[in-house]
């Protein structure tokens, strides 16, 4: 049965066929130009109106304000085309009433493509097109794939602007993940949603990218060893992101999640950056999640060195290179990205935006949660940063033309890189780089010479030989040449007992041991499975060596 | 005396139009003030203490509709107010509006910042050299003849479809309701001698035609 609805402002003779009840004049007296638009009087004014009448085919006039280029009738059919809240009333046929033909208003609206699609068609301004669309109404093609027949056909271009594609990407990125995570009474992102959701652009984006059901997806982080400490970055943290990482990280035990809660409206750079050096040192994060770009000029910004993401990577590197960074960037650019992976950044998680409607939600929160997982294996780096600042602080490094000097400094500073790096038996090569430090140091003080046979090892500065260790009692004084004194192990101990003063059996255990796991790193018995080195051994072995060389130091003032 | 006032905060964005379409403002600072950066900061802490004097010599006054802060919503109803008492136009431009919305009486614009920083705000200067303002020219750039031709073939429509029954057409209630005054010399159309006279439908159909015809001219081969 035809039942049409006709929505008009007064400027249709076929307005003269309809009454009241299935009519709606399309009356914009109640348009608040301070803070709203079209689309937000459409969507809260007019929609709830339209859901309201009972009707199965709508005729809509073209224009339906003062001015008929506006094409407010066109804007208002995408608008029912594109409203879930109308449900299947949103689907029905369309009639575009119109002064002119389908051609000219294409040439004068890109918007009125929508006349292409199935199931939206257009008449003159006049009685008879009412007629012709009450006689053939039965016969009206109607939607079998409403994406192909129709979203597939249409474009809804973005609201330009020169400055603000940053903010609409931004409310369309925190709609999206928010929704993912099923986040609910949080005010900032209701309003967001409320904001965007009147938006025909956003409107247009939900029904052609609906966003995923992130319940069924495990994506939460591992729960770290200790407590995983994590700082956030980003000018935007009051739309709503704050709220959406406190939610997500909330889903693991142990994780502190905290923002970096600055004025970023109208800040001094210098200031800024002050400040969170201030906070870096005394919260010392193992995770940081960083903008890229925090100033309105960070956005004109063509020298990347400039940008206030890159400031902050180098004041990050100052203070501690253990600490891990993820970038959390609307950015695409490989220039700008190679540059971030240049300052040593662990990863990127790119913000969804209207443009890159191939990012798939699930897919980001499972790089979230790999590269989480992935910052707080390595938050053991900070502590390696931290000995490896206080190693290298030593004064003996000051003695340049000391080629075992330099050696010990080239070994020292490979630990961390290779700790760092994604190379593959990391522990082994960082155990092999302390090991020869040590090692180093031996030959600085001690030689092996060959007699009757037989190697032994000798002080260099006395040609005494050296003593001997046996079962952890200290023979310092080897008398017989059956003494074998020139096991590494041996030389280690005497060097460190004799020379370092460092007599504690804790570092000689731990000494003992270490040499044992070398040997059968670079002699690995057969059939034997060695246990793999850990973090916690590598620290402790680092510690030692910083030990041992903060010892050499006071010998050597 | 300058007849356009234009204040934007965000003096990057006009430094990027001026980039991007190579139209200097400055071309036309006979005729616009321009407030941005520092004169933005002065005029913005004059409105901050209810100092509004200046707009007195502007007959147009287009602004960044989120401009002025903690004190936005204030500062737009005074303009609005302003406007409205000494018939100023007032322009709203901003990045969050995705439709032009044109009002009457007071004139006011309601521009996408994008679709403002056009090609069309060139037109809008060129044309305010020597002529009175024409924020049409902002809102539909040189199709806002193309609008006005539309907006009375509309009327003329409605005002067929309304009378379709009637043989002879009194002209005065039809210019009345159809506003044909304003494009009359640019038709073929023989107006009645008087007011009093009578015209017939095939006058009015005629009348569509030509009218139809003019706004293919304009849309397609734009003459």
């Amino acid at each position: 049965m035809f039942k049409p609805l006709l929505i008009h402002k007064d400027n249709t003779p076929i307005q003269n066929v309809f009454d009241t009840s299935n009519s709606i004049e399309f009356d914009t007296d109640s348009f608040d130009f301070r803070n709203s638009d079209l689309d937000t009087f459409i969507t809260t004014g007019f929609i709830p109106k339209v859901e309201n009448k009972e009707f199965n085919i709508i005729f809509i006039k073209d224009n339906l304000s003062d001015n008929y280029l506006e094409l407010y009738g066109i804007i208002l059919a995408y608008h029912i085309r594109l409203s879930p809240e109308l449900k299947e009333k949103r689907y029905v046929p369309i009639i575009i009433i119109s002064d002119i033909d389908g051609y000219i208003l294409n040439k004068l609206d890109n918007l009125a493509n929508i006349l292409f699609t199935k199931n939206t068609f257009i008449g003159q301004n006049n009685v008879s097109t009412y007629d012709y669309y009450k006689k053939v109404f039965d016969i009206l093609p109607k939607f079998t794939d409403f994406k192909k027949e129709f979203l597939d056909k249409i474009v809804v271009e973005q609201p330009k602007d020169y400055l603000t594609h940053h903010d609409i990407a931004n409310e369309w990125s925190i709609h999206t993940w928010a929704k993912f995570l099923k986040i609910k009474d949080s005010p900032v992102i209701d309003n967001n949603r409320e904001k965007i959701s009147s938006m025909l652009y956003f409107k247009y984006l939900l029904a052609k990218y609906p966003v995923q059901d992130g319940s069924k997806i495990s994506f939460a982080p591992k729960r770290p060893q200790s407590t995983g400490k994590i700082l956030y970055i980003d000018d935007q943290w009051k739309e709503g992101w704050s709220e959406i990482f406190e939610e997500y990280y909330s889903k693991t035990p142990d994780i502190k999640f905290n923002t970096f809660e600055y004025e970023y409206k109208d800040m001094n750079v210098d200031n800024f950056l002050n400040e969170l050096r201030v906070q870096l040192k005394s919260s010392m994060p193992d995770m940081i999640l960083l903008d890229l770009r925090l100033t309105k000029k960070d956005h004109e910004e063509t020298n990347h060195d400039q940008l206030t993401g890159i400031k902050i990577l180098n004041i990050i590197e100052e203070i501690n290179k253990g600490i891990q960074v993820v970038m959390f960037t609307a950015t695409t650019q490989s220039g700008i990205l190679e540059k971030l992976y240049d300052k040593g950044i662990l990863g990127y998680i790119q913000k969804e935006h209207p443009d890159r409607t191939q990012l798939n939600m699930k897919d980001t929160f499972l790089k979230f949660k790999s590269l989480t997982d992935s910052a707080f294996e390595k938050s053991y780096l900070k502590k390696i940063w931290t000995i490896q600042e206080k190693i290298l602080m030593l004064d003996f490094f000051n003695d340049t033309d000391n080629e075992k000097i330099e050696e010990i400094e080239f070994e020292v500073r490979s630990i961390f890189e290779v700790l760092n790096s994604q190379l593959h038996n990391q522990f082994v090569f960082s155990m092999l780089a302390i090991f020869k430090c040590i090692e180093i140091l031996v030959t600085m003080f001690i030689e092996e010479k060959r007699v009757n046979y037989s190697r032994h090892a000798y002080w260099i500065k006395t040609g005494e030989k050296i003593g001997n260790f046996k079962r952890n009692e200290y023979y310092p004084h080897s008398t017989s040449d059956e003494d074998k004194n020139d096991s590494t192990i041996n030389k280690i101990r005497i060097l460190i007992y004799e020379k370092f003063n460092i007599q504690d059996e804790d570092t000689h255990d731990i000494l003992s041991a270490f040499t044992k796991r070398r040997n059968s790193a670079i002699h690995p018995k057969q059939h034997q499975q060695e246990l793999p080195i850990t973090e916690e051994e590598i620290l402790e072995w680092f510690k030692v060596l910083c030990k041992i060389l903060q010892s050499y130091n006071k010998l050597t003032n | 005396m300058k007849k356009i006032m234009l204040i934007d905060d965000r003096t990057e964005r006009q430094i990027l139009f001026s980039k991007d379409t190579g139209i200097d403002l400055k071309t036309y600072s006979n005729i616009f003030d321009n407030f941005t950066a520092e004169s933005y900061e002065e005029l913005f802490k004059e409105f901050k203490d209810d100092k509004f004097g200046r707009l007195d010599n502007y007959e147009v006054i287009i602004t960044h509709r989120s401009a002025y802060e903690e004190i936005n919503s204030k500062v737009i109803d005074k303009l609005k107010e302003i406007c409205k008492q000494q018939k100023k136009s007032l322009v709203f431009f901003s990045g969050g509006i995705s439709a032009t919305s044109l009002a009457y009486n007071p004139d006011s614009l309601l521009i996408n910042s994008k679709s403002f920083y056009s090609h069309n705000l060139k037109l809008f200067f060129e044309n305010s050299v020597d002529n009175r303002p024409n924020i049409k020219i902002l809102a539909f750039g040189e199709h806002w003849k193309v609008n006005l031709l539309l907006n009375i073939l509309e009327n003329i429509n409605k005002f067929i479809g309304d009378n379709k029954d009637e043989e002879k057409i009194d002209y005065d209630d039809f210019k009345d309701k159809t506003e044909i005054d304003s494009i009359i010399n640019i038709l073929k159309f023989q107006e009645p001698k008087t007011t009093y006279d009578f015209i017939e439908m095939k006058d009015l159909k005629n009348l569509v035609a030509d009218l139809n015809n003019k706004i293919k001219k304009k849309v397609v081969l734009y003459v």
